[in-house]
């Protein structure tokens, strides 16, 4: 088991109250493999990522749990050690826009060697041709090196930016929207790279993504978010072609088919106040299928056949 | 059947400095002929720097073109000035993508959506209250007495976007231009807006041009659907029968390109269009697809293919289906 | 966006600064609201302006409380008025007035003066005879012997005078007073000196002195002091209303005064709703007409951008106080004029910045919006560009007030203000110009000058804390 996160609770402190943004999620992930992570705007799945790398902002005020990679705690480990030794180390990320984030006044070249620099104290010179290594891994010509960020197109930044993710060989690379900012063709450029990098390279990734179809492109292991809860967990073909959380199967419903004719479904209301969020079960004012223990109490996570997971009371007798 | 928009050979250029003496030529949209039908929802698409917002913008005449003929539901607009569009104002609106900078922050919800009734002089506030109580109620923002006090900061994105279709509705007009409409929605709430789309083109028998670069949407919405590519119109026909059977390589490049919720699509490898799209400022000589195209010939770079009818209500640019270039006309 | 009024006010009031700077405007136009009420418009050139109203003030003395610091205490500026004579039918009638006070103060007034108030005869005008019982028993007799004038030939009786001006007498400058101390001095102290070498010293020494052993006046007589006043009257229905006799003191009021004699306190009161009204008015004007002109500007563009924007950078570049200098020069010293400049070369800072700002504004989304609606340019520069920059410019407009209430002292000072209206700086000018400084009259520098800087202080305070409320990243995180 390359990952293995257990009870993580995250919260910030804002204005109106504390947001429960992480509340309570197990994960596992094996080397060599992709899980993906799905759901909307404010599920959590960003706070997600920041919790697991310990990026945390400013005003957080619970962070507990337990994330242990490669055998090691890493909720333990002081801040000055986590930053040397398993920032860019051994978890790696690519952000929400990353692209639009390279420093404009420096070529791009430079810009991936600093993390060599910085974390391996390698000098510019010897950096050079490890960079061009990488750049070759993801797809990108020698002469990139030198070129400043306003002459690549969008699809040639993303690379630059998972190259940036990948020089220091860290096992584990998060990925949080990678392609949201991308033309359909380019995605599809940069979703091919990625598969091959985890055939080729044997890269272990968790992909973070709203869209459940480009999920599928990568994902070998699927988990749903809603409201800061993983509500349903499970090999792709598990969640996709026998989704048991009425979330993922709404979810499923209302994406476009391009290949296949359905009228698509939508889940009416809003997602929830993570400030209060609905006693009980997280989705019961949306769910198609809410009954009254929903209202009331939160729902228990069940293990089901082939260690497909759901956090539903339609399961409650299969209670873990 | 009239035609609400009917573009000949239309170009829209925006014109860029370079330096202190040259003047370079974006061509957005470089020669497009399109008919849009009354009560027709047709769908542009394509990738970015395609021309498809400036098509759009271009049939509201928000930009001037500059060549080519506009005509709205007959008239010729091409070249008219904008004080003199104000009886188009009321004919033809649009609905913007961005539902965070598209209504002022500083209005409410019922400032926002009088002010067009305003312009256009309707001046009996009860009429005005009517109005926009029946348009909030048709977009489904209910109630109707909580929405219009409120501040657009105090409304989800999802709502800001109805309160723009609702917008969009309140003078009666007959073409709606639909730019992106539910891209920056959530997911599962884009089926929900578009539906709501969908019933007011039903009601009002309106025309809606809906740009998107989400080829699966179109699929639900439209009857019929065009790809664009570099400025040009590559491929025109009912939606189901583009999607289901692309003639273009490089509508068949974009369906591929995208992917359905299925577990087999991360064992193998998707095929993609090969490179970058061109710049609009030099597209490459002949068809502006060949520098990508699987299928290339020998005639792609030298002739632009000309988007001509095939069959019933397809149409395509590309030699492998006609030989008919612009140049020989 | 996010902004209502509930975050903004919260988010405003949250710094302590912002707190003092509305304190300190409360202050402000109470006091300047309070003195719109009690003085009349024209106080500038009615009375601050006429010596004559300040005559019996003392001149360039410390506020009263001073005292309280020194051992020595100084003679407090006291006037004693009586207005119910007896009069005596005995011989010749005549109508006297008795006043008694006590002087127990270190040291002599600075002088003295006398005054008669509506005074009616029928016949011959009266005879006037004063003088004054010390503590120590003697009497400086025949003090002041007043012959009041004999009416015009053409004046019918009754012969009213001094009804609005009454007919005052200043001892020191009197000679009838130097030559009645001289008596004085030789018939009780064998003393002799001359009229003149008395007025040179001042009588009130004499007066109010006792001599030491070298047989200088230097010791103040305390005591009690009786003043009888004698109208020697020819016509049984004479009459006088009232005598006034001031002891002019060595500190006054709260403030002080002046080389005129000028309460500097009422001097100083005034110029709180005149730098008000200045300041506001001018930065009002400024920023409406800056704001206005960025707007049309940023938003219009082509000829019209290009028209205000020249003649912007050429105002902003141009040096303002050598202009200012000259133009009021030119058009004359008047409060208007001086509004008038200032507003004319404040307007263009203000136009550069809301020009940028309107610039990015309209590329909204929602400006596009309005315009696919078929909103006019007009309509959407009032509806939609005006309150993007809307907060930004009513700071400005905070910001600008204490720079024109110092621009306008600064005018006052190089002696370019209006001289019909008291204000901190005018009060400066003739401070320097008087040479207040070297002569150590620190209350009539220090207190305009800390006034101007506290008034500009207030606005800052308030504009720094209104920043927040208009600069989003400088919000706090709370």
């Amino acid at each position: 088991m390359l990952l293995q996160i257990s009870d993580l609770y995250m919260s910030y402190l804002t204005i109106r109250g504390e947001v429960r943004a992480v509340d309570g999620i197990n994960l596992s992930l094996e080397s060599g493999e992709a899980l993906g992570i799905v759901g909307e705007s404010g599920c959590g799945k960003t706070s997600l990522s920041l919790g697991i790398t310990r990026l945390l902002p400013e005003n957080v005020s619970t962070y507990k749990g337990s994330i242990v990679l490669q055998g090691q705690e890493l909720m333990g480990i002081p801040r000055d050690r986590f930053r040397r030794e398993v920032n860019w180390k051994k978890i790696s990320m690519v952000f929400q826009g990353a692209m639009n984030s390279l420093n404009p006044v420096v070529k791009v070249g430079p810009q991936v060697a600093e993390p060599l620099i910085i974390h391996m104290g390698m000098k510019k010179e010897k950096a050079r041709p490890r960079v061009i290594e990488i750049f070759e891994t993801v797809g990108l010509p020698e002469e990139t090196y030198d070129r400043y960020p306003h002459e690549l197109s969008g699809g040639m930044k993303q690379r630059v930016v998972i190259a940036m993710a990948l020089i220091l060989n860290p096992p584990l690379i998060i990925l949080d929207e990678p392609t949201s900012a991308l033309d359909v063709s380019i995605q599809a450029q940069t979703m091919n790279l990625l598969k091959r990098l985890k055939k080729e390279e044997h890269m272990s990734m968790i992909f973070i993504t709203h869209d459940i179809a480009l999920s599928s492109d990568i994902s070998d292991k699927m988990a749903v978010m809603y409201g800061g809860h993983v509500v349903e967990v499970g090999t792709a073909e598990q969640v996709i072609l026998a989704p048991k959380h009425p979330y993922t199967q709404k979810l499923l419903a209302s994406t476009p088919m391009l290949r296949s004719y359905s009228e698509p479904d939508f889940i009416p209301g809003a997602p929830p106040d993570l400030v209060n969020p609905p006693q009980g079960c997280n989705f019961h004012p949306r769910c198609h299928m809410a009954m009254d223990v929903c209202r009331r109490e939160d729902p228990p996570t069940c293990l089901l056949e082939g260690g497909q997971r759901v956090e539903c009371w339609l399961y409650g007798d299969k209670n873990e | 059947m009239s035609s609400v928009i009917e573009l000949q050979d239309l170009r829209t250029y925006y014109f860029v400095r370079e330096g202190l003496f040259k003047t370079l030529a974006v061509k957005a949209v470089d020669g497009v002929n399109l008919r849009l039908q009354q009560g027709e929802i047709l769908a542009l698409v394509g990738e970015s720097g395609c021309g498809k917002t400036t098509l759009g913008r271009t049939t509201l005449r928000l930009l001037e073109p500059y060549s080519g003929k506009l005509l709205f539901n007959g008239r010729d607009i091409t070249h008219t000035n904008m004080k003199d569009l104000t009886w188009m104002r009321k004919e033809a609106q649009i609905i913007f993508q961005d539902p965070y900078s598209s209504i002022d922050p500083f209005m409410n919800i019922y400032q926002i959506l009088e002010e067009p009734l305003i312009v256009h002089k309707v001046e009996d506030p009860e009429k005005r209250r009517e109005i926009i109580s029946t348009a909030l109620e048709e977009v489904r923002l209910t109630p109707v007495e909580e929405i219009i006090r409120k501040y657009p900061h105090m409304l989800s994105g999802g709502q800001r976007q109805r309160v723009n279709f609702a917008r969009a509705l309140l003078l009666d007009p007959v073409y709606i231009v639909a730019d992106e409409p539910v891209s920056m929605i959530d997911a599962s709430s884009r089926v929900e807006l578009l539906t709501v789309l969908r019933n007011l083109q039903k009601i009002h028998n309106l025309s809606i041009l809906y740009i998107t670069h989400d080829i699966s949407t179109a699929k639900y919405v439209s009857n019929r659907l065009a790809v664009m590519y570099v400025g040009k119109m590559v491929e025109l026909g009912r939606v189901l029968n583009v999607i289901d059977e692309p003639l273009h390589p490089y509508t068949q490049g974009l369906i591929s390109s995208v992917p359905d919720p299925d577990p087999n699509n991360r064992n193998a490898f998707r095929k993609v269009i090969p490179g970058e799209p061109p710049n609009a400022i030099y597209p490459p000589p002949g068809c502006r697809f060949h520098t990508r195209c699987p299928h290339a010939m020998p005639i792609c770079k030298e002739k632009e293919p000309k988007l001509v009818e095939i069959d019933e209500r397809k149409s395509v640019a590309c030699f492998l289906y006609h030989k008919e270039s612009v140049e020989s006309e | 966006m996010g902004f209502n009024a509930r975050d903004a006010v919260s988010e405003f009031w949250a710094s302590h600064i912002s707190k003092l700077g509305v304190a300190l405007l409360v202050g402000l136009f109470a006091i300047s609201i309070y003195v719109f009420a009690s003085y009349p418009l024209d106080f500038g050139t009615r009375y601050w302006n006429s010596p004559q109203h300040w005559a019996d003030y003392p001149k360039a003395v410390p506020p009263a409380w001073t005292q309280t610091f020194t051992s020595q205490k100084k003679p407090i500026h006291t006037t004693l008025v009586s207005e119910n004579p007896t009069i005596r039918t005995t011989g010749i009638r005549s109508i006297e007035f008795d006043i008694n006070f006590d002087f127990r103060y270190d040291d002599f007034p600075q002088f003295t003066s006398f005054s008669i108030s509506e005074l009616t005869h029928w016949d011959d005008p009266p005879i006037v005879y004063v003088s004054l019982v010390r503590p120590d028993g003697r009497e400086v007799e025949n003090l002041l012997e007043i012959a009041i004038p004999f009416p015009s030939a053409d004046a019918e009786p009754p012969f009213t005078k001094y009804v609005n001006v009454p007919f005052r007498t200043y001892l020191p400058g009197s000679p009838v007073v130097h030559h009645a101390v001289s008596s004085f001095l030789r018939k009780e102290f064998d003393m002799a000196l001359t009229p003149s070498e008395i007025g040179r010293t001042g009588p009130e020494q004499f007066i109010f002195g006792a001599p030491d052993d070298d047989g200088e006046f230097t010791t103040v007589l305390k005591g009690s002091y009786t003043l009888k006043v004698r109208f020697e009257t020819f016509h049984q229905d004479d009459t006088v209303d009232s005598i006034k006799f001031v002891v002019g003191g060595k500190v006054f009021g709260i403030m002080g005064t002046d080389i005129l004699g000028r309460d500097l306190a009422v001097g100083l009161l005034f110029g709180f709703p005149v730098a008000l009204f200045i300041g506001l008015l001018t930065s009002t004007l400024t920023t409406v007409v800056g704001s206005v002109l960025g707007i049309m500007s940023g938003y219009m563009g082509g000829k019209t951008d290009n028209l205000i924007q020249r003649v912007s950078d050429v105002m902003n570049n141009l040096p303002q106080l050598p202009i200012l200098i000259f133009l009021v020069f030119l058009l004359g010293q008047n409060i208007w004029n001086i509004i008038l400049v200032l507003v004319i070369f404040g307007w263009s800072g203000l136009t550069i910045l809301v020009r940028s700002m309107v610039l990015q504004a309209k590329e909204e989304q929602f400006i596009e919006a309005s315009v696919a609606v078929g909103a006019n340019s007009r309509w959407i520069m009032a509806r939609h560009i005006f309150p993007q920059v809307a907060p930004f410019v009513f700071t400005q407009m905070i910001f600008y007030t204490p720079s024109a209430i110092l621009a306008e002292a600064a005018l006052s000072f190089l002696g370019l203000g209006d001289p019909s209206l008291p204000t901190w700086g005018q009060i400066l000018e003739r401070g320097f110009q008087t040479g207040a400084i070297f002569l150590g009259y620190w209350w009539w520098i220090i207190p305009p000058g800390l006034l101007i800087v506290v008034t500009a202080l207030c606005f800052v305070f308030i504009a720094q804390g209104l920043e927040p409320v208009v600069n989003p990243r400088l919000r706090r995180m709370r």
